[in-house]
């Protein structure tokens, strides 16, 4: 004689909750931790991926954001001597003319150059004390803190600098580490050894001009032009100078980050194409078993757009769990290790190991990106394979 | 006379058609199933119990011919409505249990129950009555890893039930169990066809043929008439109790 069967198991079904969405979400958690070897190569995939670009992103966006700050903080006429479509030196007594101006409040007369220390080219300014900026007493140099470690020099040393001739400078002082970019790999000396070294005496290679603005400018940098006057009057003298409002400047450095910007996106861009198919390989790890549950939740009443939405909650859940590591692995990277690696693409002149705290900015564009970036690479390798899955018969998978 | 459950119309299921490899796995059955009774799909190994199984639970699509379930013709469904179809209208119990890994028993019992958003406390209670039934209520939060072969079985059986689906179909639900366990699955599926339930079993087991209430004789994918005996039944074994088809 049978046993009856209990009487519940006849018993009709309770109603349901109506956590349909969240049931599926529970499920796909669950699916997800199911497979820790897939869970963890997924992961480490997205990771190595997507961290280098935080990486880049947010360093693209903190020197971007510091030079437009530097801009922002900077004269409002930058001018050269201007040869045959190229930048030259000009006369020293531009400078003087722009100071009997009544606008220039500030006037900056500087020689850039580059010049060697042994084996080592290094970039050196050097100031015109009338300018207003704090700057070395003759015979001294002041070297960034970046700059002083690649020459292995400290304080009180002399450094023997040779170009169109040569001078002996006494290391007056070393820039603090947190003194900024630009200046933490450059020499500083006066405007009158610099032209000494370089034999251009009497000579600028650029002027910074800071001007009186009737309009007591209000907004980001580059929305006013107060400095078009002096432009307008040095235009007068019939010196061939080239010169630079602070505007142009603002779209220079845009422009040149924009460029900077795209090239490292579409060397990244190369990256994922060849990471794609390496995400399919790894979201698929396993990739039989993963067709044989879904074929299991067919046969038992899931339909494609439940497996569906199973997977996409998997894809959203898999995709916050690599973003924020890659995050954290970013920043770690940025403010750890300097950016090592990745910094000297967008830094000029950086060693591997930059050695310098390097500006970054994290949010919001980085963490958006890197969000959005695991979300797009896990859903092409994830989203494609279950819907093979969950559309084709379950008896071919449950085999 | 009660009307049929599901009807099968000149049912064909070609695998690999027009490549050296075309295998005629059903050819042309015409079939139908009572309710309230224990079906029998007996024959040897690759005789189409399995495909007719597959093709019943909505697994699988016929190359030509229809299924009818309650009046209404699979193959005429839509997706969403196949899926209702296996989520409510059948129960299927596979060869092999199926089970997650990685998920209780409790959680397992209680998946087809996801789609409908039932709770966490619904789930758990709806399989622990279903395991009960299967005797296996007290292994309510052990892993399937930690169950015996049987027991995995029993509960892939449970979760076959969990909807109360009026069809189960069911796959050889002894050829990998000892004894003991194959005499108690064989008392559950008998309970269930006491309760009211159809109960559609493909086998070559002696015993289960014994209990059926109707038999579908198939080889090489073709339908044996009532009466007459296959090449293999002739040399090795009587004839079952019981013979209906078509």
């Amino acid at each position: 004689m049978n046993q009856p069967l209990p009487d519940s198991i006849d018993a009709e079904l309770p109603r349901p909750g109506g956590w349909a969405h969240l049931a599926l979400l529970i499920l796909a958690i669950e699916n997800t931790v199911r497979h820790p070897l897939r869970l963890f190569v997924t992961l480490a995939c997205l990771i190595a991926v997507v961290t280098p670009f935080t990486v880049g992103l947010a360093i693209l966006q903190g020197v971007k954001h510091e030079a437009l700050q530097a801009l922002d903080a900077g004269p409002d006429l930058f001018i050269t001597g201007y040869e045959q479509g190229r930048n030259i030196s000009m006369p020293q007594a531009v400078a003087r003319h722009v100071r009997t101006l009544h606008q220039a409040v500030r006037v900056q007369g500087r020689i850039v150059g580059r010049t060697n220390v042994g084996p080592h080219l290094i970039t050196l300014v050097g100031l015109d004390p009338e300018g207003g900026e704090p700057v070395p007493s003759r015979g001294n140099v002041w070297l960034g803190f970046s700059m002083a470690q690649s020459l292995q020099v400290k304080e009180g040393d002399t450094l023997i600098l040779e170009d169109m001739s040569q001078i002996t400078l006494n290391v007056d002082k070393i820039l603090q580490k947190n003194a900024g970019l630009a200046a933490a790999r450059m020499g500083i000396v006066r405007l009158s050894d610099a032209q000494e070294l370089f034999a251009t005496p009497d000579r600028l290679s650029d002027l910074q001009i800071w001007v009186n603005d009737p309009l007591d400018r209000q907004g980001p940098a580059g929305n006013s032009e107060p400095g078009l006057p002096i432009a307008f009057q040095l235009r007068l003298t019939g010196i061939p100078l080239r010169i630079q409002t602070r505007k142009l400047a603002s779209d220079y450095v845009n422009r040149g980050f924009g460029l900077k910007g795209g090239t490292f996106y579409a060397l990244f861009l190369v990256a994922f194409a060849l990471v794609i198919p390496a995400l399919l390989v790894t979201s698929g790890f396993g990739l039989s078993v993963r067709r044989k549950e879904i074929a299991l939740m067919k046969a038992i009443g899931f339909s494609v757009l439940d497996i569906l939405e199973m997977a996409f909650f998997e894809v959203i859940y898999l995709s916050m769990m690599a973003s924020t590591a890659s995050f954290a692995f970013a920043w770690a990277w940025i403010r750890i290790f300097e950016g090592a690696g990745v910094a000297p693409f967008f830094i000029a002149g950086l060693e591997l190991g930059p050695n310098i705290p390097v500006p970054a900015i994290f949010q919001p564009l980085p963490l958006f990106v890197s969000i959005g970036l695991s979300l797009v690479l896990l859903s092409t390798g994830v989203m494609s394979t279950t819907f093979q899955a969950a559309t084709s018969d379950p008896t071919e998978d449950l085999r | 006379m009660t009307s049929p459950l599901l009807e099968l119309m000149d049912l064909t299921r070609v695998y690999f058609p027009s490549t050296p490899d075309e295998n005629r796995a059903l050819d042309g059955v015409t079939a139908s199933f009572e309710p309230g009774k224990l079906h029998v799909l007996w024959g040897p190994s690759g005789s189409g119990k399995t495909t007719l199984l597959s093709l019943l639970g909505a697994l699988d699509h016929p190359t030509s011919g229809e299924i009818h379930h309650r009046g209404r013709c699979l193959g005429k469904m839509t997706e969403p409505q196949l899926s209702r179809y296996r989520r409510d209208g059948v129960g299927i119990l596979f060869q092999t249990a199926n089970l997650l890994p990685g998920v209780t028993v409790w959680a397992n019992v209680s998946l087809p129950l996801v789609p409908d958003g039932y709770t966490n406390a619904q789930r758990r209670e709806r399989a622990k009555a279903c395991l009960g039934s299967v005797g296996l209520q007290d292994k309510l939060d052990r892993m399937p890893h930690q169950l015996s072969g049987g027991e995995a079985h029993r509960v892939a059986l449970a979760r076959a039930l969990v909807r109360n689906p009026q069809i189960l179909l069911v796959d050889e639900p002894t050829s990998q169990l000892d004894a003991a366990n194959a005499h108690r699955v064989i008392e559950i599926l008998l309970s269930l066809v006491e309760s009211g339930r159809t109960v559609i079993v493909a086998t070559h087991d002696r015993d289960v043929l014994n209990l059926a209430g109707a038999v579908i004789r198939l080889e090489g994918g073709r339908l044996i008439p009532d009466g007459a005996l296959t090449p293999m039944e002739q040399e090795t074994q009587p004839p079952p109790p019981e013979e209906v088809a078509n």
